[in-house]
């Protein structure tokens, strides 16, 4: 076990690895600088200049990975061109309303999808299973920002129940208000997550299902619902747990729909603004670490996988 | 087993949060706050160091301007500099500032304050954008050169500090537009001294602007969502009569309208789709305003490739008359701009209303097309790409030139992508916005060494006429001085001028005493009050 | 289980067989030039003139709806192509030969994934600036891990199975193994793949306009239509309705077809782990 355990945390260090450098080769073969001068603002060209020179954008090429790869290391993500700032800084700052989308929306969406696949699989070809199954098709066939347009249109304009932008009326809003806020932009992240992880549960349901089992607790004449939880789920709560884990990015870019669309204040929206601008250190930074964030949660995945699975343990 | 543990997790976190929510606390009434849309969010509130509107737009609620200017006439006015004199050398200027100012933390607001911001625009570390406007005070230019301490100290010979509420600068040479380039704000020397110029744009004072002297003073900021600031007792004009302004960012513009429909936001402001205007004019909760502003929109020429067309004067006239202008701002601006023939704009003083380009005519363009010997040939023209007005002035001028023989190319491109082909010089041509400043000084854009001269237009004849009419000080004369230089410039016809859009702004009918300048939203927001309000609930 | 079989796949091949009569007969069907503005007629509402209304140029919606279907489903396949022939290509090498080959190849494919697709294709056509071979070129070069995934595990499996030995001993060459032996056996697999890589293609091509970073106006496309209608929701609902509706329904008919094949391939299903290759 420790060996696999050894083997997995080696092949997540050279994916890791491959990440710097493939992200730096990115940024690296953008042909001119960042920050072109902008007609319609006023700039002096040579404060834009100087500005340029204090970036250090110049050298040879490997010492700046090197440079680069240590300043990492001691978290430092450079500074945005656009703000300024450390990029870090910028991203610890709109993180807490990212996270207060995401979070509930991931919670929402594999709730209803576990209790939504369970019921689906045990009535395998009824009528709810192929609704449910077109259902999620077609959810999965919903172009989110084509969603969330239509769910301003309706919900925002048509019938003017929900708030259109933002997090909150005022500075001191009650939870309540930032709730209201967080309907839209939250249907349209749970309405895609769900439909992919509905299909999953589904799938792992009923893989249990036709384990020998699962015959023998029913010919025990066990109910339904004892057996679900007693057997069904925590059977299929290995590849539930993994697709979780693994639907990371996903999660991330329905964040990044969200946000922008809904003008949520969160990481998401920065990061569509900054690519727009061309904000280099930024969307370097921003690839770089939700690829390390996947690399890990696989990583993670796995670790679950040998400490759940009693045959993965034994095996090696 | 898994679902239920979550479950459980959902329904405490909600439990949690509901306990938060009631605990509501505000001293500030609804009726007392300003709801205002902004189309992104400041990126600095330092006023130095501010490039882009809504950046500049958030500072001016925070810092006072040094001098103003009026919002009809753009003569200079007093502001925190109540009165000045010039002396019969026409060089040296005494500025007097008001008695008894104040910044937020009780200190004076002296002219040591307004050396110390004059030097840090001259500090050779600063990266601002405000120099050029200083290049012309006496010893400036050195004083950039040499940088001699990391900080904004030493000695420019023309700022001489005179006592606390005079100060003196002395110019190089005659420059009559100069006291109108003194619109920007001082910033608190007794906070700053000590820093850096280097690191000017970063220190955190400016961000949360622990201290401000402008109508109203930093409370909260949260970038992208919004920035709260309080009135400020000691505001030199008077307190503001709107307590709080919650500035809100919304880069959804249809949201920021559906917002304002449901009473959430008190005001957008500038850029109001036109197509809206009717519509919200119809409310009766809801009141248009607007106003014209120093910007236009035009088509840049790229001449300065080899074997163009465009090298000959004859093809650019005739490219000029190819767009009706007065039909394009009908339909598709609604009427919601000027129509511009040149370089002035009807807010200056120089400003002439019977100046007119040729009326556009296709066969006369033909036929200059004709004498200068290009019957056919083609252009290649980009514009920004998501700018609906914009794609339709590319498909019409499209359409007029393939009329004379002209086949013109139209590229959309991305906003980044745009900016790139046109430092390159990859375009015939371009359509782009420029903002003018408020004096009639051509001298930015059309002077052969202006600053702001990127089409590389040079014209002896012009640089002579715009040298004299900043040389000047008589208005008469500087008028003429620049309707002539207009009209050179126009003969030449170095970009096709369009129009100078509106700003049109939509505010809640409550908000009373809001009048925008043309370059500054919040010039008078002291004024400002949401008076209908009072009264509800 | 039997009975609901190829439902889905008729009903999806139908849906891409009309889809793609529309793209490719587009003049014959778009009854108005799709760049042709007009300037008296801007967001005027569906009827008998214009089926899905103007827009605010006065261009008629429903020809660039139609036109923007040749666009989509061009990046659409193309992407697809890139990656099924490099995942494919990658994956068979990997599964056939394993060992070092195997581990480099792996590796690179578990860099790429790690990425969120849609945050590398923003970063990439960002930084070289769009175009349509490049939106190809980053939509397939950002799919093809998912494939070579799949290929590689089935060829894990076939080459294990007594055939591919037997070839093997009777002196055929790897290559001829391979291409002769494996790869026509897992071609199912590959053409489920397939059809789940066009979707996904439309749907990045769509989101890439929509931001602003895809295929640029005039050109009319789907997800640039998307931008420009999201700025006129209350003033014509018919502007972002439509070509909203046509990225659903084309990705909706492959995801059907895409189903139904899986499930005459492989009635079980298969198990999370495995699925995870097309579904991101």
């Amino acid at each position: 076990m420790i060996r696999i355990l050894l083997n997995r945390l080696w092949q997540t260090v050279i994916v890791l690895f491959g990440v710097t450098l493939i992200t730096f080769l990115i940024m690296h073969s953008a042909p001119g600088h960042p920050l072109q001068a902008n007609p319609e603002l006023r700039l002096d060209p040579t404060a834009v200049e100087r500005w340029l020179e204090l970036q250090e954008l110049d050298g040879p090429l490997p010492a700046q990975y090197l440079s680069w790869l240590s300043r990492l290391f001691r978290g430092d993500f450079g500074m945005s061109l656009i703000y300024n700032r450390p990029v870090l800084e910028l991203a610890l700052e709109r993180l807490p309303a990212t996270l207060f989308l995401t979070v509930p929306a991931f919670l929402l969406a594999l709730g209803l999808a576990i209790s939504c696949g369970t019921w689906a699989a045990l009535r395998q070809g009824g009528f709810g299973d192929r609704l449910l199954g077109l259902g999620s098709l077609a959810g999965l066939s919903l172009p989110s920002f084509w969603l969330g347009i239509i769910l301003m249109m309706l919900f925002s304009y048509g019938y003017p129940w929900l708030p259109a932008a933002g997090m909150r009326t005022a500075e001191d809003s009650s939870v309540l208000d930032i709730l209201i806020h967080l309907i839209l932009p939250l249907t349209m992240l749970v309405v895609g997550s769900f439909s992919y992880y509905f299909r999953y549960v589904r799938y792992a349901v009923l893989a249990v299902l036709s384990q020998d089992f699962i015959k023998i607790a029913r010919a025990r004449g066990f109910t339904e619902l004892y057996i679900v939880f007693r057997y069904v789920l925590p059977n299929a709560s290995l590849p539930i747990v993994t697709v979780a884990a693994l639907s990371l990015p996903l999660l991330f870019t329905g964040a990044l729909v969200a946000e922008y669309v809904f003008s949520w204040p969160g990481i998401g929206r920065w990061i569509i603004s900054s690519t727009l601008a061309r904000d280099y250190p930024v969307i370097m930074a921003v690839n770089l670490s939700t690829a390390a964030l996947v690399a890990l949660s696989n990583f993670l995945a796995d670790l679950l996988y040998l400490l759940i699975d009693p045959r993965l343990r034994f095996k090696a | 087993m898994l679902w239920s543990r979550v479950l459980v997790l959902i329904a405490i976190s909600f439990v949690f949060l509901f306990i938060n929510g009631c605990q509501k606390s505000s001293e500030v009434t609804n009726s007392q706050i300003l709801h205002v849309a902004a189309p992104a969010s400041p990126i600095t509130l330092n006023p130095l160091f501010a490039r882009d509107a809504v950046s500049l737009e958030a500072a001016a609620l925070l810092h006072p301007q040094l001098l103003g200017t009026n919002p009809y006439t753009l003569e200079v006015e007093p502001r925190l500099f109540a009165s000045w004199e010039l002396h019969a050398d026409n060089l040296t200027y005494h500025l007097r500032l008001r008695e008894g100012l104040l910044w937020s933390d009780g200190t004076p607001l002296t002219a040591d304050d307004v050396a110390f911001t004059l030097l840090l625009i001259c500090h050779a570390d600063y990266t601002g954008w405000l120099y050029p406007l200083l290049r012309f005070v006496e010893g400036a230019e050195e004083y950039r050169k040499t940088r001699h301490s990391p900080y904004a100290q030493g000695a420019i010979p023309g700022i001489r500090v005179i006592d606390e509420q005079t100060i003196a600068i002395r110019l190089k040479q005659v420059h009559a537009p100069f006291l109108s380039y003194l619109t920007f704000p001082p910033l608190p020397a007794h906070k700053l001294q000590n820093v850096k110029v280097a690191d000017m744009e970063e220190h955190p004072s400016l961000k949360n602007v622990g201290v401000g002297a402008g109508p109203y003073l930093f409370t909260s900021w949260r970038p992208d969502e919004y920035l709260l600031v309080r009135a400020n007792p000691d505001y030199y004009l008077g307190k503001p009569e709107i307590a709080e302004i919650y500035y809100r960012i919304i880069p959804n513009i249809e949201a920021q309208v559906i917002e304002l429909l449901a009473g959430k936001l008190d005001l957008l402001p500038t850029a109001v789709k036109v197509e809206d205007v009717e519509m919200l004019a119809a409310d009766r909760q809801i009141r248009i305003h607007k106003n014209s502003r120093l910007v236009y929109d035009y088509i840049a020429i790229n001449h300065k490739q080899e074997n163009t067309p465009l090298k000959d004067r004859r093809v650019r006239q005739a490219l000029a008359m190819l767009l009706e202008k007065d039909e394009l701002v009908a339909n598709l601006l609604l009427g919601f701009a000027e129509v511009l023939h040149g370089p002035l704009l009807p807010l200056h003083f120089a400003y002439d209303s019977e100046f007119s380009q040729e009326k556009g005519s296709l066969p006369a363009a033909r036929e200059l097309l004709l004498q200068a010997g290009y019957p056919q040939f083609k252009l290649k023209l980009i514009f920004n790409s998501g700018n609906i007005v914009r794609e339709n002035v590319a498909l019409l001028f499209k359409e007029q030139a393939a009329q004379v023989g002209v086949d013109v190319q139209i590229h959309a491109l991305e906003w980044e992508a745009f900016l790139a082909a046109l430092t390159n010089g990859d375009y015939d041509l371009a359509i782009l916005g420029r903002s003018t400043d408020a004096d009639p000084d051509l001298s930015f854009h059309w002077h052969s060494q202006g600053a702001g001269n990127r089409t590389g237009y040079a014209n002896e004849q012009v640089d002579r006429l715009l040298e004299a009419g900043a040389a000047v000080l008589d208005r008469g004369k500087r008028t003429e001085l620049y309707r002539q230089s207009q009209a050179l410039i126009v003969a030449d016809a170095p970009i096709i001028w369009l129009y100078s859009r509106q700003a049109i702004h939509a505010a809640s009918a409550d908000l009373h005493n809001f009048a925008a300048h043309p370059e500054s939203l919040f010039y008078n927001v002291h004024l400002w009050s949401l008076a209908g309000r009072d009264g509800r609930p | 289980m039997v009975r609901r079989q190829g439902v889905e796949l008729y009903l999806g091949i139908s849906l891409i067989i009309f889809l793609t009569v529309f793209a490719v007969l587009s003049p014959l069907f778009a009854n108005y030039d799709p760049h042709q503005t007009d300037a008296e007629r801007w967001l005027q509402s569906p009827g008998k003139e214009h089926f899905f209304g103007t827009d605010r140029l006065g261009r008629d919606i429903y020809s660039r709806v139609v036109y923007g279907a040749r666009v989509s489903l061009a990046v659409g396949i193309l992407a697809m192509l890139l990656s099924i022939t490099v995942g494919t290509a990658l994956g068979a090498l990997a599964g056939y030969f394993g060992g070092f080959a195997d581990q480099l190849i792996m590796r690179l494919t578990d860099i790429v994934l790690v990425y969120p697709t849609m945050l590398l294709a923003l970063t990439l056509v960002a930084i070289f600036e769009p175009a349509i071979w490049l939106v190809v070129l980053v939509i397939g070069g950002t799919g093809w891990p998912a494939v070579a995934r799949l290929v590689r595990g089935e060829i894990m499996r076939l080459k294990n199975l007594e055939f591919a030995a037997a070839a093997r001993m009777l002196g055929a060459s790897h290559r001829r193994v391979l291409l002769v032996h494996l790869l026509p056996n897992a071609l199912g697999q590959i053409v489920v793949a397939a059809t789940v890589a066009v979707p996904a293609a439309i749907m990045t091509e769509a989101g890439l306009g929509y931001f602003g970073l895809g295929i640029q106006p005039p050109i009319p496309t789907w997800g640039n239509m998307l931008r420009e209608a999201q700025n006129y929701i209350r003033h014509a609902w018919w502007y972002a309705t439509f070509p909203g509706a046509a990225i659903f329904l084309t990705v909706f008919a492959f995801h059907l077809t895409g189903e139904g094949l899986r499930q005459r391939l492989d009635p079980k299903s298969q198990s999370g782990r495995e699925r995870r290759a097309y579904d991101h």
